[in-house]
């Protein structure tokens, strides 16, 4: 049974638990109407995006990525879906509505969904299309070759990349810099997050691509999951010490 | 409003996969079972998307939506190899060669097109981002892993030196776990907010 697992097993569960102490710990004692505001420049590129495309009457492109399910079950594929969320609360009624394409079967029905509750959250569900949130092709090749195709459409006023997408997206980047799109990255892939780099946007890495639909969302229970968040991360860095200490005192293996 | 029900379904199911993955071997059956389901519904899903996307695209042929030419071949190519699969099965050698031929080399060509963008990215981006900590460094790693790449001055054979070029090869996998260790506390919060109904993919 569970004396069975190993030793990163174990320090998986342990971590989890801590994690789930944490989230239900802020999520008591954050006080709802009273979020700290942390000055975030994920989050300020976002709403400068949202500011232009307000402002122009152009849309906003969000590629949500293409693996959620495709290759093997991965839920920092479903990252991008808060980001998306948090966006569409802030643009239900901009003259163009924000326009979503995923490269996974399972995680288009989600958009979808995410899209529909939107707008029925905001009692407009006649202004809810199927097209607002397409499936773009099931490979990453094919996604990325069919994100790249709706770049030069001059009904675009920024581009938002969300989701676990190859390094293949650098191609998507590439073309929104030529035709001056103004990009975010938040890419949960290492190799993603590379191409984000390299791309000129304004680029998410590690954490941060999780922070900033929770800092635009200002829900209770994102703004609890950051701090929670904040605690997991000073845990594991005093765990960290702690197992060099212990090693090279020949305590660990 | 948030509908409780699903919720609790959900939870729960999600709950029992968990604890199914700790407890060893005895929750290996439920796994398979799950993994099952997940494919399935993942099948079904993915149906439902092409079924949607292909009615998107026959909507924009029909109202003349700008564009609607690639609409067109998307409609045809896809009438064209579901026809084909249908006919002649999906395992039968002619028409995985066919599909092969017009998909491997379209394929290769982009990720051709993928090595000559990068080339110009890492060219473009001290003309970009500017002469700050982070493109110098970028810079002055890609120089000192081209050389390493190269082997020659692990051929030296000098102890000392060998010593130094393991400890800098080992760089990376020390900031990959550091970016790797933050996306895990992200998707760790994330994962207790799907599981406890806190995110509502629409149901808010």
């Amino acid at each position: 049974m569970l004396s069975a697992l190993t030793l990163n097993d174990q320090l998986a569960l342990a971590l989890g638990i801590a994690g789930l102490l944490f989230l239900l710990i802020n999520l008591l004692v954050l006080k709802r109407n009273q979020p700290k505001h942390t000055p975030e420049p994920a989050k300020e590129a976002v709403e400068n995006l949202l500011h232009v495309s307000s402002e122009q009457g152009k849309r906003l492109v969000v590629g949500l990525g293409q693996a959620l399910t495709n290759a093997s079950f991965d839920l920092a594929g479903a990252s991008g879906l808060n980001l998306q969320r948090a966006l569409l609360k802030r643009s239900l009624f901009n003259d163009q509505p924000l326009q979503s394409y995923s490269g996974d079967g399972v995680l288009a029905c989600l958009s979808r969904m995410v899209v529909h509750g939107a707008y029925r959250g905001a009692l407009a569900s006649e202004l809810f299309s199927g097209s607002l949130s397409q499936l773009s092709g099931t490979s990453p090749l094919a996604y990325t070759a069919s994100l790249v195709n709706q770049i030069p459409d001059s009904s675009n006023a920024g581009l938002l990349l969300a989701g676990q997408m190859s390094p293949v997206i650098l191609l998507v980047l590439d073309q929104a810099d030529r035709h001056l799109l103004p990009a975010i990255s938040a890419i949960s892939s290492l190799s993603g997050q590379a191409a984000g780099f390299f791309g000129n946007s304004v680029n998410l890495i590690g954490e941060d691509v999780f922070n900033a639909a929770g800092k635009l969302d200002q829900r209770k229970s994102a703004l609890a999951s950051l701090s929670a968040q904040d605690w997991l991360r000073i845990a594991i860095s005093i765990g960290l010490l702690l197992g060099a200490i212990l090693t090279m005192g020949g305590a660990l293996p | 409003m948030k509908r409780p029900i699903p919720l609790i379904v959900g939870a729960l199911s999600g709950l029992i996969v968990l604890a199914a993955m700790f407890i060893v071997p005895q929750g290996g059956g439920i796994l398979a079972i799950v993994l099952n389901w997940v494919i399935i519904v993942a099948g079904a899903a993915l149906l439902v998307a092409i079924a949607s996307l292909v009615l998107t695209h026959v909507r924009f042929i029909a109202k003349g939506k700008k564009g609607f030419l690639l609409s067109l071949v998307l409609v045809i190519s896809f009438i064209t190899t579901l026809a084909l699969g249908l006919l002649l099965g999906v395992d039968r050698p002619s028409f995985l060669k066919f599909v092969g031929a017009i998909i491997r080399p379209i394929e290769t060509a982009l990720l051709g097109l993928v090595a000559l963008v990068m080339m110009s990215a890492a060219m473009k981006i001290f003309r970009e981002r500017g002469w700050s900590s982070l493109t110098v460094s970028f810079g002055v790693s890609a120089i000192i892993f081209l050389i390493l790449g190269l082997g020659f001055p692990q051929n030296l054979n000098i102890p000392v030196l060998n010593e130094v070029i393991r400890f800098v090869e080992g760089l990376p996998m020390i900031g990959a776990r550091g970016l790797l260790i933050g996306i895990g506390i992200g998707l760790l919060l994330m994962a207790f907010r799907v599981l406890f109904g806190m995110e509502g993919f629409g149901n808010d």
